[in-house]
């Protein structure tokens, strides 16, 4: 069948040797294409921001309209890829859990307290079926009832006392 | 809105900003560096401002005077968003916040732009969902109104039993019964008691013998029999209640609006219908009354074991201290592992009911094997999660058999020595070990009950949950009845997103006329089917207002509304009944012949007639004996006979082959004769006969026109139809 609509053909790859992003203090990322073309606020967003998210990274504009995709972010020069992966840590803010003080059930939902590697935090969950959410066999990605997300990369990897509490929910 | 400033800020703030007023003052809990943390934005007549706190030392962070300001944006990320300002030729990222603030900052960032456009400051609060109580401040379970925190807890059960009001009489009488019974039954260890006092030591009065053997005959016949009685009264009471709990259960989930279906899985909806009500009905039928006999033949047994001897009595209160202990400290933590028990079993019956609805696409792809697995790892965790709750229980239930144990020995040691003392009587002894062995049964029941019951109180509290749901479509108070509608419809300034952030209609404005049929054509997601759903009522709008006949739809009533709106979709729903309870589903009591003229109209009746059965042909689940053609037509006629004076037509893509087609397209125009007409059209024939083709693009209408006027002005429609005949052409290549 042939393609229906022309906007589907049109995936720009980005040129890792071709690109430059710039991005000044407090402010937004540009990024200068190598004919000169300058994009003075565009948006990094992973594909797969779980499963690989250093993988197909699109570069959008604020009216969230594609520019192009960089295919692998380790392609760019390495203070290129420390800019894109702030961008990308701000715009993810999904904090890692690293230990759990308490998890504690009351009506159907449950209170959080943990650190992570954001800072301390109290959150609260609405049940558990629907908002913990396995990601293979370890990995868990927790959404809170403000729709904030928390992960958890490898839960058996986590402190004897936060597994004993992660158990009541598991 | 505003919150209370830190003082170190807000003596910063007065230094740098004498008697500016602000205008706004929101805390962020996210700080720039993107870990969590308090920072303050500010709006001032002049001036946008940043502060923070750190160590100690408050400082403004930023200032954009309003002047310079060009555009504001709150833009939407991953669990948090940013407020970013352009000033200047710059973006500057002024803030970082989570989802809890995002509503506060969209709002700050309209009006920050507003300030900086026209210096008028509007204020923009979007209202929120109460997602915490206003009360305790701490989160509001689901979808509940109702804080059960600021509630009893004994309120799950009290508004359980609002269910028997209707069957007080029956309940007083079960009352009656039981309290007789186990009168009847506690009298028995005390003519045992007085057998050994007063006859068998003494050796004499054997003429008492007998009287009294038979008095303990009949104290057993009166209290079986009444035993007998009270079970069936029972099983009538608790069966009633509980239809009466499935009844209103359904009931709730056939009104509640399609937004509370959107959040959950139906799968675990099924489970409340089906086994959460049965959890209920055991609790009703089986432990409750269990529950207040145990209860009752405890007090009673208590009351005579301290007259028997007060000593003795104080001596077993020690092993009955723990057990109560246990049900206190130690039970809850077993809770746990129930909570978790239950979550698998429904985590499991969502994957089958996923898979078994979807039976055909997993056939189509060949996927068995997949499901299979996941179903078994689900299974597996539910095993697990089974035997772990198991384990537990082994440890905690030999703890309370000793202790069960300990009270026997006791009472035998210490009662031997009271005997020996002259303290008391031999009867006294035995009839109060038969207390103690009457005793420590109920304990141990009340103590295994609570685990019952507290599993079937969270089932209880599940269902009560749902009938808490407000349907977030309900008649207004003032809402009137309008029996006959004249179809005029007009969107004002309508905004509506299912994420209240991200708005999928912006400003959309629309009139429609009596009797007009419209056209909506856009790319998938460009806001098409939200505008009939909105018509239709499934959503309320978040913004601006829907009017039929120059009236809010909101005010209009909500079964008057749905009586005048018929809909045609896509992928036409038929339930599993004969063709013509599906084509008079929408009304009822019509006539054979009415629904007869209703398939001729839809063109279906001759084939309905070919098929065996006729009219009365059974269509399976979901319609699947039929095809999408049969289907089609089906409800089309289903439209036809509801004869609405708004008609909402969702066209189908996916089309049949040319002769339906146009058997298809007869019926459907003869639908739209004479109706206010909104199609979601795919079919050019449909376009070329619609009065004004409305083109969205974004939530936003981009062009409006006849179809011709369109095609000349080569605009989005245009290239729209292009594509469409582009497609058709190398459909027909294809086939």
């Amino acid at each position: 069948m042939k393609e229906i609509q022309p906007e589907v053909k049109g995936i720009v790859i980005l040129d890792p040797e071709k690109i430059r992003f710039e991005r000044m203090d407090n402010e937004v990322l540009k990024m200068v294409l190598e004919d000169g073309t300058v994009y003075p606020r565009v948006y990094p967003v992973s594909a797969f921001p779980v499963s690989d998210p250093d993988r197909y990274i699109s570069i959008r504009s604020v009216e969230n309209n594609e520019i192009g995709i960089i295919e692998n972010l380790k392609s760019l020069p390495p203070e290129q890829q420390v800019l894109i992966r702030r961008e990308l840590r701000l715009r993810y803010f999904v904090p890692s859990i690293k230990e759990i003080y308490k998890i504690q059930e009351e009506y159907g939902i449950y209170m959080w307290n943990v650190k992570t590697d954001r800072g301390k935090k109290v959150f609260y969950v609405k049940g558990r079926n629907e908002n913990i959410i396995f990601h293979g066999r370890t990995r868990l990605l927790i959404t809170d009832i403000e729709e904030c997300r928390y992960e958890i990369t490898d839960y058996t990897k986590l402190s004897w006392r936060s597994q004993r509490e992660l158990d009541k929910v598991l | 809105m505003n919150t209370v400033v830190p003082e170190k800020i807000e003596e910063v703030l007065e230094n740098k900003f004498p008697g500016e007023e602000r205008l706004i003052s929101l805390q962020t809990d996210i700080t720039s560096k993107g870990i969590f943390g308090e920072e303050w934005l500010f709006l001032t007549r002049n001036n946008v401002i940043v502060a923070r706190e750190s160590d100690g030392v408050a400082e403004v962070v930023l200032q954009i005077p309003l002047k310079t300001i060009t555009d504001v944006r709150a833009v939407n990320m991953v669990g948090g968003g940013a407020l970013e300002i352009e000033s200047g030729g710059r973006v500057q990222r002024v803030l970082l916040y989570s989802n809890a603030k995002a509503l506060d900052f969209t709002g700050a960032a309209r009006a920050i732009m507003d300030m900086a456009k026209d210096g008028r400051f509007r204020e923009f609060f979007i209202e929120r969902k109460r997602k915490y109580c206003p009360t305790c401040g701490r989160p509001m379970p689901l979808s509940s109104d109702v804080c059960p925190r600021c509630l009893k807890k004994r309120q799950t059960f009290l508004r359980l039993f609002q269910f028997s009001k209707p069957y007080l009489p029956e309940i007083i009488w079960i009352f009656v019964i039981m309290i007789s019974g186990t009168v009847a039954s506690l009298t028995l260890p005390l003519i045992t008691k007085t057998i050994i006092d007063d006859v068998l030591i003494p050796l004499r009065d054997l003429h008492r013998l007998l009287p009294l053997a038979l008095t303990m005959l009949g104290l057993h016949v009166i209290s079986l029999l009444l035993g007998a009685i009270r079970a069936r009264t029972q099983a009538v009471v608790g069966s009633n209640i509980v239809h009466d709990i499935r009844k209103a259960l359904y009931e709730k989930l056939q009104n509640l609006s399609i937004s509370y279906y959107d959040r959950r899985h139906t799968g675990a909806l099924l489970t409340r219908v089906s086994s959460d009500t049965g959890e209920v009905q055991n609790l009703m039928v089986s432990w409750l009354p269990a529950l207040l006999e145990t209860s009752f033949t405890v007090l009673g047994i208590g009351v005579f074991l301290f007259i028997l001897s007060w000593k003795l009595t104080l001596y077993i209160v020690m092993p009955v201290f723990f057990t109560v202990f246990f049900v206190r400290k130690i039970y809850p933590r077993l809770w746990i592992y129930y909570h978790r028990y239950y979550e698998k079993r429904s985590r499991m019956n969502a994957i089958v009911n996923d898979a078994l609805t979807g039976i055909r696409v997993v056939k189509a792809f060949g996927q068995e094997e997949r499901e299979i697995e996941r179903f078994e790892e689900k299974s597996r965790d539910l095993n697990r999660a089974a035997i772990t709750l198991e384990q537990k229980w082994t440890i905690y239930n030999p703890i309370i058999h000793i202790t069960r144990i300990f009270g026997q020995v006791v009472v035998w040691f210490i009662g031997g020595l009271l005997i020996f003392q002259g303290k008391m009587t031999l009867g006294s002894l035995t009839a109060y070990s038969s207390y103690l062995a009457m005793f420590y049964g109920p304990i141990f029941m009340l103590t295994d009950m609570s685990r019952i019951i507290s599993n079937t109180l969270s089932a209880g509290e599940r269902i009560l949950e749902v009938l808490n749901a407000k349907s977030e479509i309900e008649d207004a108070p003032d809402a009137v009845s309008i029996p006959e509608l004249k179809g005029r419809i007009e969107f004002r300034n309508v905004s509506f997103g299912y994420n209240k952030l991200m708005p999928v209609l912006k400003n959309f404005n629309l009139v429609i006329k009596e009797k007009e049929t419209i056209g909506l054509v856009g790319r998938s997601g460009s806001g098409k089917t939200t505008v009939i759903s909105l018509l239709c009522r499934l959503y309320d709008v978040d913004e601006g207002e829907i009017l039929i006949d120059g009236l809010d739809i909101r005010k209009i009533k909500y079964s008057d509304f749905r009586k005048q709106v018929g809909v045609v979709l896509q992928e036409p729903f038929l339930f599993s009944g004969t063709i013509a309870e599906n084509i008079a589903y929408a009304k009822p009591d019509a006539q054979m012949w009415e629904i007869i003229q209703a398939a001729k109209a839809a063109n279906a009746h001759d084939f309905i007639l070919s098929k065996p059965d006729g009219y009365d042909t059974y269509v399976g689940e979901r319609g699947g004996r039929l095809s999408l053609g049969e289907r089609q037509r089906i409800s089309i006629a289903r439209a036809i006979l509801h004869n609405p004076k708004i008609l909402i037509l969702d066209e189908a893509t996916s089309s049949v082959d040319t002769e339906i087609e146009k058997e298809i397209q007869d019926a459907l125009y003869r639908l739209i004769k004479g109706r206010t007409t909104i199609a979601i059209a795919h079919r050019l024939s449909t376009l070329r006969n619609a009065d004004r083709v409305v083109v969205l693009d974004k939530g936003e209408i981009v062009e409006v026109g006849t179809h011709d006027e369109l095609m000349e002005k080569k605009g989005v429609f245009y290239k729209l139809v292009q594509i469409q005949s582009e497609f058709a052409r190398s459909r027909i290549v294809f086939e």
